[in-house]
């Protein structure tokens, strides 16, 4: 029992301390997007039509590394300057599941399997539009910030800069810390041989590896290795693993709960867990 | 509560503690963020009054920092839930040189492989013991891990982690010898050879010093 504690704090710290500086990030990087790039800019670039948007959002996510606690934030500020919430989505899920650092970090893990690789590109990509197309076509919004701060507009560039980073900061660090405490529960709880008892047929195994990506909430740039080390899983559970984790996990699910509201998050968190399901079954059959 | 996260932070990476939780190439960023933390919390109270409204989630950041400065756990042990398969090796797989003085021959003393030995870590052993087998036997080898009775197979074990402890990855080095008096978590170097094992490589034990908890608990991405 004392084991399972130990465990537990660890995990616990070491999930809050790794995500804390990366939260830090990216609540500065959404502040200057709420108060210095002008309302124009963002209408230009990707309030265009949603067809186009989306798609675009994606590649734009592809290419900015960013990670999950990072890039919320981002996209609940640029919902809030009128970007359509498909494409603000399609850019923050984007970011972490496709960026560079995380292709290389997979590269590196599954040396000598690049198919791997490309697979979690394809599959990954795929699954940000299936969720962009489907957030476009039923048209579904965030709801709307209870607290749209007067003070955001008030003061001066730097202090207006400073109150949005202070407000999404508090708005999502007590969520980094539920998500870390509910992950790493759950991680002591699991039965050591869990693994091996589910990992019989392929339909199973990728389902668990699915639910597995959720629970255990890594980060995109370390899934990887993790995903390497499940040797009695088939190729394709294991994709699946990496394409779900960076689009929906219980960190994530309470972070777009906050940023975008109880009904939009629960359409993100359904369209990505089927879609990134549904991706990495088809990509991992065509390419592994 | 800002200030006091942010100071955590700073605390924390500053005195090392860090280490037992996340690589040490977050340190210098735990410091930055800390420090950008404190001073939205200054630049809260400074501002005072107006409508201030902090969601109830964020009081659970009082938790963490509970852990960050009173609690403070310490790493992963052995006992953690951890399980692999012990292929795992191969995935930390790892060239390395072998110096002429640490090739000692098969029957040397134990003192002499005390002398000798190289630093090695489970996917080095792996390494060699797939690629190197004729010129790896006879090689003294120092290991540090932790010492994992295993129901009477005693092993050594390592965590080697990418970000953090929750991604951790758990290498053990199956361990034959005598290892009396040894508690599950001690913290020991172990001296010895090859065991000619090429599945799971371990080691034919010389010599083992109980050792103090290392400043870097974790093999990194950098090491393995």
């Amino acid at each position: 029992m004392s084991n399972a504690v130990d465990e537990w704090s660890t995990l616990f710290t070491a999930m809050v301390l790794q995500a804390l500086p990366f939260l830090v990030l990216g609540v500065l990087l959404s502040a200057a997007v709420a108060v210095l790039v002008p309302l124009q800019v963002w209408r230009w670039i990707l309030a265009r039509r949603t067809v186009v948007a989306v798609p675009a959002a994606a590649m734009c996510g592809a290419v900015v590394p960013g990670c999950e606690c990072t890039t919320v934030p981002i996209a609940g500020r640029l919902t809030e300057r009128g970007v359509p919430f498909a494409a603000a989505m399609s850019f923050a899920l984007a970011s972490p599941a496709l960026n560079p650092i995380v292709l290389l970090a997979t590269a590196a893990a599954f040396a000598g399997q690049p198919s791997m690789v490309v697979a979690r590109f394809v599959a990954s990509f795929l699954t940000v539009l299936i969720v962009g197309a489907y957030l476009a076509a039923l048209g579904v919004q965030p709801a709307p910030r209870r607290s749209t701060h007067d003070h955001d507009a008030e003061g001066s560039t730097p202090a207006r800069v400073v109150a949005a980073a202070r407000h999404d900061f508090t708005h999502t660090a007590g969520l980094v810390v539920l998500g870390a405490a509910v992950a790493a529960t759950i991680r002591v709880a699991l039965p050591d041989d869990l693994l091996e008892r589910l990992g019989g047929s392929d339909v199973v195994a990728v389902l668990t590896m699915a639910v597995l990506a959720v629970v255990m909430a890594l980060c995109s740039e370390s899934d990887a290795f993790v995903a390497v080390s499940f040797v009695t899983f088939p190729p394709i559970a294991v994709l699946a693993f990496m394409v779900v984790g960076p689009i929906v996990d219980l960190r994530l699910l309470l972070m777009y709960r906050s940023t975008f509201g109880s009904r939009a998050a629960a359409t993100i968190g359904a369209l990505g867990f089927v879609g990134a399901i549904i991706a990495a079954t088809v990509v991992g059959r065509v390419l592994l | 509560m800002l200030v006091l996260l942010g100071g955590a932070m700073i605390v924390v990476a500053a005195t090392g503690d860090s280490l037992q939780y996340v690589r040490e190439a977050m340190t210098l960023p735990l410091i930055l963020a800390g420090a950008v933390v404190v001073m939205l919390g200054l630049a809260g109270l400074r501002g005072g009054g107006g409508h201030r409204h902090t969601p109830r989630s964020f009081a659970l950041v009082g938790i963490a920092i509970a852990f960050l400065l009173v609690v403070r756990p310490g790493p992963l042990s052995v006992a953690a839930g951890v399980t692999y398969d012990p292929a795992v090796q191969s995935r930390v797989q790892q060239f390395f040189e072998i110096p002429r003085e640490a090739v000692v021959g098969e029957n040397a003393s134990a003192a002499d492989i005390e002398a000798n030995a190289l630093e090695l870590h489970a996917g080095q052993l792996w390494y060699a013991s797939q690629q190197l087998p004729d010129s790896f036997a006879g090689v003294a080898v120092r290991m540090l891990g932790q010492f994992d009775p295993n129901d009477g197979d005693p092993q050594l074990v390592r965590f080697r982690i990418t970000c953090c402890a929750a991604d951790a990855l758990r290498l053990v080095t199956p361990l034959s010898g005598e290892l009396d008096g040894l508690a599950e978590g001690d913290w020991i170097e172990v001296f010895g050879q090859w065991d000619g094992d090429t599945t799971t490589p371990g080691l034919d034990l010389a010599s083992w010093h109980v050792v103090e908890t290392p400043d870097h608990p974790y093999l990194t991405i950098r090491d393995a």
